[in-house]
């Protein structure tokens, strides 16, 4: 497999070999990241695994016997995924909507056992009631949301999160007083990737605070949302009637359902499948998926009537177009199932796209999810921006990708554009089309943004995007033009400086010792820092003016932070001041800047702040936003976020 | 890694345990199952294996009663017998089993051809000699090139370079290696 064979004769190598050539560090920190995650993967499931086994020998698992909990990690939850277009995780596009919830008539927390449940009768129906029923309250339970049980809120407690940050936990006082009540009842009703996800949500989310912590012998939950009960009326109920049993075989059957309302965003009829198995004397949820692609193709639409409300759900279908763009949307994605994509004209830094296998989505397959965009965005937004998501001719990496016939979604996230809040203003044009104009939150406060809606294919869509027309500079910002044109150098400037140095003295380098002096760091043997040669720069203060006299605010201090901090990749900084010679060292730079086109436009100016867009070719054809903000009467970054 | 200290660990959390475990010991596993299979499988096939070792590790490693000393012995022996494993699947599963490399694989550490054993450990040793005199980064470079099957582009990233500088100090490195273990009387 390998084409190099020079080296052939270290294979197969003594243990004294194998200590040398372990030292060589060649696993990227990705890769690292990636083998664990894999690594951690398969644990789950040999401890899942040896649970079933443990069961199925007959054994009770009692409070007494150490309970071997699964040890469960996923990248995403499984109702992120069915509301992949409703984006309950993450930002919500917080349009004054009652939250409608599905609230089944058999949501109790009883398993549902097998008893009278031997034939596709009418049991099986409640008992896939009963699994759908719970599958929502886990659901919610999983966003943080105490809907189907009680919170004693006089108990509290306070743990360090996964970021050090504080975390508050609150004593559940109802269904289960430990965790391993808690987990007994996801096993004894959930099986496979459903219980997966629940069980790494519930114990033990990568990267997120577990929903549940047992701490004292007592199980406290982490409440992420106040939700107050809506009234009956508002609460969409799934009738028995709309519940299917089909495929029954005495030990699995097929349930499909259709749903009208979830959580903020109205789906109408938007059909969901499941699949229950018998395991252990136990019917278990082990599949389920919300078909929402199809679910938003929309009923057709008045092209005579475009008010308020159409406004609100074209917006946040598109602002969920406009996630997907930027990466945000957390699909489930299968970790181990990688792709790698080599690229001819590196995009984003890396000559390499990896792409993870969709998994336990609605959306099955790329026409889907062209489906899925282009019910919401169309022509010119689409070519503007919104086609990187799922056009693979007209893009080498999109966003989505197929390879051999699966889906797969890239792993490259940027930031997203659009955070709409508030209500949106409609005007009609005289040519049938509407503008919208909503408010979109940014660092330090919102912004006007401007949309065009136009009738397409029986329904409404976004045809473009932009900004007020009465937020372009006015004839008080006459130097406006020069300054949004210096902003992508100032942005690349600074980039560039905090990635390094391209001029340097390649023989004056620094030792070993000299670097874990600084550093504090071991295994220093793989970095290399180099005298600084830039006449720019020549101590540690030069590189820190440098950056206050481009940047401002957070930002600012962010950067002057990270210049010694051990804030790199792998933890070593970009600069080391050597007081004992005086010099300036530095990592050789790896980043080139960003290819900017010198297309710039002022997009919103004040006499203090000016927001600038600029055309980059990272990858082709993207918009930046660049912020700049006055400061000693000098313009100065004080972010700046993809489009 | 001590497995005291992985125990002690273990008991405050799991995960940081396994977090420290595996960024201990993940380029010492990686360099076995690499040294393994590197004529036999594929990038993905590797890091297959690796990921299986560390689960492995995770899974049966009884934190207990587990010896309290270093874990690299355990560590090695699980990546070891992993990877002869690895080995045995990848040759099953591409259809053609080649004796020569089933061969190699087995006579590691066997008693057979103690000669040839010993000439290949002193080959070795002077080949990683050698490439340690080149000095850094290009010993680095061309153990990550020309071993480890590396693209210029990601030794780059890695060492914080650019690839056209790793192309030209691994060109450079090699000829300069070729003609010292020309004079030792080895050839690449």
């Amino acid at each position: 497999m390998k084409e190099n064979r020079e080296f052939d004769m270290l294979e197969n190598a003594d243990d004294k070999t194998l200590e040398l050539l372990s030292e060589v560090p060649v696993l990227t920190k990705e890769e690292k990241e990636r083998l664990l995650a894999m690594s951690k993967k398969k644990l789950d499931k040999m401890n899942r695994e040896s649970n079933i086994n443990i069961n199925n020998d007959g054994y009770e698992v009692s409070g007494v016997e150490r309970y071997h909990r699964p040890k469960w990690h996923a990248v995403a939850s499984v109702a992120a995924c069915m509301l992949l277009v409703c984006g309950i995780g993450g930002t919500v596009f917080t349009l004054n909507k009652n939250r409608n919830a599905i609230k089944t008539p058999f949501s109790d927390s009883d398993t549902v056992s097998t008893v009278g449940s031997t034939s596709p009768a009418e049991d099986t129906k409640i008992i896939a009631g009963k699994l759908i029923g719970s599958f929502y309250d886990a659901s919610e339970l999983m966003e943080g949301l105490p809907m189907s049980i009680e919170l004693d809120n006089d108990d509290t407690q306070t743990v360090e999160g996964n970021d050090g940050s504080p975390v508050v936990y609150t004593r559940v006082a109802s269904k289960w007083s430990t965790a391993d009540e808690l987990n007994h009842y996801l096993t004894d009703t959930f099986s496979g990737i459903v219980l997966d996800d629940f069980s790494a949500a519930f114990f033990d989310y990568t990267g997120r605070e577990p929903a549940f912590r047992e701490i004292d012998g007592k199980l406290y939950f982490r409440k992420e949302h106040d939700y107050t009960e809506p009234a009956d009326e508002e609460r969409n109920v799934i009738g028995k009637a709309a519940i299917e049993v089909e495929n029954y075989d005495g030990t699995s059957f097929d349930i499909s359902l259709t749903t009208d309302y979830y959580d903020t965003v109205v789906m109408p009829d938007t059909p969901c499948y499941g699949h229950a198995v018998l395991e252990g004397g136990k019917w278990k949820l082990d599949s389920f998926r919300t078909d929402v692609a199809s679910s938003q193709l929309r009923a057709e639409q008045d092209p005579d009537k475009f008010d308020k409300e159409d406004a609100m759900d074209l917006l946040m279908s598109f602002e969920n177009a406009d996630r997907m763009l930027a990466g945000d949307i957390k699909l489930r994605t299968d970790r181990g199932d990688i792709k790698y994509l080599d690229l001819s004209s590196p995009s984003d830094g890396k000559g390499t796209a990896v792409y993870y296998r969709v998994i336990m989505s609605g959306i099955l397959d790329m026409d889907m999810m062209k489906n899925e965009v282009t019910s919401a965005v169309t022509e010119p937004a689409l070519s503007k921006s919104y086609a990187f998501i799922y056009d693979d001719e007209a893009f080498e990496a999109p966003m989505f990708k197929e390879f051999d016939g699966k889906l797969y979604c890239r792993d490259y996230a940027r930031g997203n554009r659009y955070n709409l809040s508030g209500n949106p203003e409609v005007i009609s044009n005289e040519d049938g089309t509407y503008t919208i104009i909503a408010l979109n939150s940014i660092p330090g406060g919102t912004e006007k943004v401007k949309f065009t809606a136009v009738y397409e294919d029986k329904c409404w869509k976004i045809s473009d995007f932009g900004y007020p027309d009465d937020e372009q500079p006015t004839a008080a910002d006459s130097d406006a033009p020069g300054i949004a044109k210096e902003a992508p150098n100032m942005l690349n400037d600074v980039m560039k400086v905090m990635n390094g140095t391209v001029i340097t003295d390649e023989i004056d380098h620094l030792d070993n010792d000299t670097i874990y002096k600084y550093c504090g760091m071991t295994n220093p043997n793989n970095i290399a820092y180099y005298k600084v040669d830039d006449p720019r720069f020549s101590t540690l203060d030069d590189i820190k003016s440098f950056i206050s006299e481009r940047t401002v605010g957070s930002y600012r201090e962010d950067l002057i932070n990270a210049i010694t901090a051990h804030s790199d990749s792998d933890g070593f900084p970009v600069y080391i001041e050597n007081v004992e010679n005086g010099k300036l060292y530095s990592r050789i730079s790896r980043f080139g800047g960003l290819n900017f086109t010198g297309d710039v436009e002022v997009m919103n100016s004040t006499e203090t702040t000016m927001t600038v867009r600029a055309k980059v070719d990272d990858p082709t054809d993207s918009y930046m936003l660049i912020f700049l903000e006055l400061d000693d009467g000098k313009w100065k970054i004080s972010t700046f976020k993809y489009m | 890694m001590t497995g005291k200290e992985y125990c002690a660990l273990y008991k405050k959390s799991k995960d940081r345990a396994y977090d420290a475990l595996f960024e201990c010991y993940c380029d010492y596993v990686y360099a076995i199952v690499y040294n393994k299979l590197r004529s036999a499988a594929s990038r993905e096939d590797i890091e297959e294996c690796v990921s299986d070792i560390f689960a492995d590790i995770f899974f049966g490693y009884d934190t207990a009663s587990s010896f309290a000393g270093d874990m690299k012995g355990y560590v090695g022996t699980v990546a070891k017998r992993r990877a002869i494993n690895a080995f045995h699947s990848l040759a099953a599963r591409s259809g053609h089993f080649s004796e020569e490399a089933e061969e190699k694989l087995f006579n590691i550490g066997s008693d057979d051809d103690i000669e040839h054993d010993s000439d290949m450990a002193e080959t070795r040793s002077i080949l990683i000699s050698k490439i340690n005199e080149l000095g850094e980064p290009d010993s680095t470079i061309i153990l990550q090139k020309y071993y480890y099957d590396r693209s210029s582009s990601e030794i780059a990233e890695q060492l914080s370079m650019k690839a056209s500088a790793v192309r030209m100090r691994a060109a450079r490195a090699l000829d300069k290696l070729k003609t010292t273990l020309a004079s030792a009387g080895i050839t690449l």
